[in-house]
């Protein structure tokens, strides 16, 4: 056998094998599969985010509402005692001057 | 110029009307010691009111509280004699006259003064208290915006015994009472 009919017969096309369909088929289903584990897993990690956001958000809203309340309560207290006092040397200054021009 | 003068009386009962800006006080305390700067108002005002206890006596000044505008408190402490300037009080007491709020006391002593505002309404029921105290080392102004008169404000803030806030802190921020750099005193 010369070169040029090694040739021929190395390039010569061949029929697929009879299961090289089916094997092809089985094996994306596969693939399928692996493609929806990493969706799902994915969608479980961003549904676990979405709870943990839930459950913290609201607590730190009230927290922050909370201190806010504590703050705002403490200057309202303040405020009245500076009035209080003011008030109460001014009833003082009154009551002197009073005296004094009695 | 008869005009501008007539737009100018206009225009100061509208001013009026806008509110205080408190902010142009500020400088009254540019040498002071301690500061204490209190502005409450709207939502901040309801919300001070709702963290009040229960009690009897809570109840009476949530009550209170809830007809009110806003409360604003101004304090400054100096360290000598003579580190404020009393004329830049004037705005203040130009705007006071321009709301009508009659002055109803006025005591002088030892260049101390103190003065009292009283706003009252169509009703002749009491609108608002502003306070004045000029003393040598120590300016206060007070100004409540509300139904409010002096016997609840003495009534309140006196017989009440309204406790000191730092006692009922639960380690949170607390009153703007703060230092001459701003910073707050916790």
């Amino acid at each position: 056998m010369n070169i040029e009919d090694r040739l021929r017969e190395a390039l010569e096309r061949e029929p697929a094998p009879a299961d090289f369909k089916r094997k092809v088929m089985q094996a994306l289903p596969a693939k399928k599969n692996l493609s929806i584990f990493w969706w799902n897993r994915r969608l479980s990690l961003a549904l676990a985010l979405a709870v943990i956001v839930a459950a913290v958000v609201p607590t730190v809203i009230v927290e922050n509402r909370h201190r806010r309340g504590i703050a705002a309560r403490d200057q309202l207290l303040t405020a009245l005692r500076v009035t209080n006092t003011t008030l109460r040397r001014t009833k003082q200054m009154i009551h002197k001057n009073t005296r004094r021009s009695s | 110029m008869k005009g501008f003068w007539l737009l100018f009386a206009l225009a100061l009962p509208l001013a009026a009307q806008q509110g205080f800006d408190f902010k142009s006080l500020d400088k009254l305390g540019a040498n002071a010691k301690d500061v204490t700067n209190i502005t409450l108002e709207g939502d901040n005002l309801k919300l001070a009111s709702n963290f009040l206890g229960n009690d009897k006596n809570n109840q009476s000044l949530k009550s209170l509280v809830a007809n009110l505008k806003g409360i604003y408190v101004r304090s400054w402490e100096f360290e000598r004699d003579g580190m404020y300037n009393a004329a830049d009080l004037e705005p203040f007491r130009a705007y006071l006259r321009a709301a009508q709020w009659p002055k109803i006391v006025e005591v002088k002593e030892d260049g101390e003064l103190s003065e009292i505002f009283l706003k009252s309404d169509d009703a002749g029921k009491s609108g608002g208290v502003a306070i004045i105290s000029a003393e040598r080392r120590e300016l206060t102004i007070v100004y409540i915006d509300g139904p409010i008169s002096l016997a609840d404000v003495a009534k309140l803030s006196g017989s009440l015994d309204i406790p000191n806030p730092d006692v009922l802190k639960h380690g949170t921020g607390g009153a703007s009472k703060s230092n001459a750099n701003g910073k707050k005193d916790e």
